[in-house]
């Protein structure tokens, strides 16, 4: 296991390197982002970036000395077995501690990778792919995948994923929620929500919402005209009462996979509707309305 | 290695052909089912901006959740490299694309993959291409990743097929390493499946996060929002969570061990409807967050072994017991289709053959065990292995399977095999 001395050291070095990083974020994330983005930051999103780069130091600082330590102990490793004790032992202590303490799930991700990388070449190794009879070859790939799903952090290659992430919730109920989407607004002022299942095969009508906003604010019309075009062409539908995915089947039809509520589209034909908004409606936990702040509005 | 050695063994561990032609009639009913409740046309339409979004875009990258969803990847992945030679396509061709994958699934569902299983080929390259426009926005991910790495692997599947209309197949009965190779494959596929999302869940959350997963709130608020028109679909179960706060920690506990531990089910493969019923409460207890996972509801279904609805199967009595004797003739009565081969305990050396596997203590209760199969049952396994062959039992055949039913079934089987002699046993050699 030489190689895993050179790669420990190599990670040493790193994690000091990530210390002196750590204090130097605030200008480097801006040319992360040009990289990972393609586009130069917007200066109302320089602030926020600010604050992230504070926080996001801290936490470098963290997962550098986490990283140190583990490197030590793997340069002392002599054989697969023992990597795999002191591997087992630092994931305990993240998931046990270092978890707790940390909030950036993509530095808890890389802080896997850089400890599994060393299972790409044990198992590279350990799977020998040449000797192998064609399904034992398939095997092994499939395998090797998997791993690569598993050590590279968010890696994606349909129809194989890293798998769905870990998750949380919290709920203060003194909080206000909002319900947030695209409506339809006819000639005397009623609205009607817009069903995501309008648009299936898309799904998550939030997602694209938040996109557009973010990336393309400017073009954000586009996006409602699209959901037009869609409600005209598939009112047919729409006003008998069934959603699109039910245009065959009826309503055996395969579901959407967020269940979408009931709504009586035949009021809204689409000549009685006046705009088409996306907005955000925030109430209290006891149904009362507080406001509602539109993000984009197209006269149909 | 032990374990290498044990993996080998189990990856061609032998199982029926059944298991290649019911897969397919699973996945590609299932695929059909999707793709004729969908149409796709409606991305002939997408705003450009939209059309050349990727993961990478759609997403935070902070949560890592599809980091590396870059263009290049997706692209390749998805057959979507074609639009870097050739425009996007117009509703219209795409609406034909969609009528041509549909047209194959039921080509396919009904004569199998073809000459070299080309047609899963086909299938898989239409689909991933349709499917593409969504997993471009990184949406359907964990809906459709499964079925579409088992057309895959029905398209890799060297062996002859099953349940086929004209061309040549396998008897559905015969056993085999290499159709024991794709049920396993088959397993691994959906143990990576959940167990990837089980290491994200000691990686990204702390044990205490564990903790903090306050479901009954979320669904009350599904259900506020639900009230005040938001869109969402009604579902019935949430009432129940809603008052019963206190299945938040253990529901989540247990759905994330059993993410952890799944791998353990390639080698204890007896598992597998423990672990279905699990995920079956999972999913279902999802939709109350108004997420429906129904692909892998209906994909489990591959692991219904369909084979022994027509496996005749031998059953071994205690002959020296006349309660055991009147349980068979009803067993009998039962088996419309007649697949029952029953051997008394005085005829075993005449049956060797087909006792194959039979540890010669009758005292365990009886044995059955499919003609074709090496997998043998005892007692209350055994009788759930004649209820598979008797219509009358097939609707209470699942309770048999659920956890901890199996539990007392053994131990009532147990107690009435013990005091066999008082239900009607009237020979010496059963009193002795």
């Amino acid at each position: 296991m030489r190689w895993m001395k050179v790669y420990s050291l190599v990670l040493i070095v790193l994690s000091v390197l990530m210390v002196i990083v750590s204090f130097f974020m605030i200008d480097i994330l801006p040319l992360i982002y040009k990289v990972y983005t393609g586009n130069a930051i917007s200066p109302d999103k320089i602030e926020k970036l600010i604050l992230f780069g504070t926080k996001v130091s801290d936490e470098l600082i963290l997962y550098a000395a986490l990283s140190f330590f583990t490197f030590v102990a793997f340069f002392f490793t002599r054989k697969v077995k023992e990597y795999f004790i002191v591997l087992s032992v630092v994931l305990l202590l993240h998931f046990v501690v270092v978890a707790e303490i940390g909030e950036y799930v993509i530095i808890k991700r890389f802080y896997q990778l850089f400890v599994m990388l060393p299972l790409l070449w044990i198992f590279f190794d350990f799977f020998k792919f040449k000797s192998e009879t064609y399904e034992k070859k398939v095997t092994y790939g499939f395998l090797y995948l998997t791993l690569l799903c598993l050590v590279l952090p968010g890696l994606y290659l349909p129809p194989f994923f890293t798998g769905i992430p870990g998750w949380t919730v919290e709920i203060d109920k003194k909080e206000p929620f909002y319900i947030d989407g695209v409506f339809l607004v006819r000639d005397d002022g009623e609205e009607i929500r817009f069903s995501r299942a309008i648009v299936n095969p898309v799904n998550f009508v939030t997602r694209l919402n938040g996109y557009m906003l973010n990336s393309h604010p400017e073009k954000v019309e586009k996006l409602l005209t699209f959901y037009k075009q869609s409600y005209i062409k598939r009112y047919a539908l729409l006003e008998k009462g069934y959603m699109p995915n039910e245009r065959l089947l009826g309503k055996f039809a395969y579901p959407i996979h967020n269940p979408y509520g009931t709504f009586d589209y035949a009021k809204f034909p689409p000549s009685s509707i006046k705009e088409i908004k996306l907005s955000k409606k925030y109430y209290y936990w006891d149904k009362t309305f507080i406001k509602e702040e539109v993000l984009a509005r197209e006269v149909w | 290695m032990k374990i290498l050695e044990r993996f080998n063994e189990k990856l061609y561990e032998p199982a029926p052909a059944s298991f290649i032609g019911w897969s397919r009639i699973v996945i590609l009913t299932f695929l059909l089912y999707k793709f004729l409740s969908r149409d796709f046309s409606i991305f002939g339409i997408l705003p450009i901006e939209l059309a050349v979004a990727y993961p990478t875009n759609v997403f935070d990258p902070l949560d890592a959740y599809v980091l590396l969803g870059f263009k290049w990847f997706v692209d390749l992945c998805t057959f979507h490299w074609i639009h870097w030679f050739v425009s996007f396509p117009s509703e219209v061709v795409l609406y034909y694309v969609q009528l041509f994958l549909e047209l194959m699934l039921a080509v396919a569902l009904l004569f199998g993959g073809g000459y070299k299983k080309l047609n899963y080929l086909v299938i898989y390259i239409l689909g991933m291409y349709l499917l593409g426009f969504l997993f471009r926005m990184g949406a359907d991910i964990d809906e459709i990743f499964i079925q579409m790495q088992i057309v895959l692997l029905l398209f890799l599947f060297r062996g002859k097929e099953s349940y086929i209309l004209f061309f040549k197949q396998q008897n559905p009965l015969n056993y085999s390493k290499e159709n024991g190779w794709f049920f396993s494959m088959v397993l691994l596929i959906f143990i990576a499946y959940y167990f990837l999302a089980g290491v994200t869940k000691v990686i990204d959350i702390s044990l205490l996060d564990w903790g903090r997963c306050e479901l009954s709130k979320l669904i009350e608020l599904n259900q506020i929002k639900l009230a005040l028109g938001d869109d969402r679909g009604v579902f019935f179960l949430r009432d129940f969570f809603v008052e019963n706060s206190w299945l938040d920690i253990p529901g989540t506990v247990i759905v994330y061990l059993e993410h952890l531990m799944i791998p353990l089910l390639f080698f204890r493969r007896e598992y597998i409807p423990f672990v279905w019923f699990i995920y079956f409460l999972f999913h279902l207890t999802s939709l109350t967050i108004n997420l429906f996972f129904t692909g892998v509801f209906l994909s489990w279904l591959v692991f219904l072994p369909v084979y022994r609805f027509s496996q005749k199967v031998v059953v071994l009595w205690d002959g020296d017991c006349g309660f055991c004797w009147k349980s068979v003739q009803i067993a009998k009565k039962l088996d419309w289709f007649n697949r029952f081969i029953v051997v008394s305990s005085h005829d075993v050396k005449s049956n060797q053959a087909l006792l194959e596997g039979w540890d010669g203590d009758i005292e365990k209760g009886l044995f059955a065990k499919g003609v074709e199969s090496n997998k043998t049952y005892v007692g209350f396994d055994g009788f759930r292995r004649m209820t598979w062959t008797m219509p009358i039992f097939w609707i209470i055949l699942p309770l048999l399977y659920i956890p901890f039913v199996p539990t007392v079934g053994r131990w009532i089987y147990g107690w009435i095999a013990d005091n066999r002699y008082r239900f009607g046993c009237n020979s010496k050699g059963c009193q002795a």
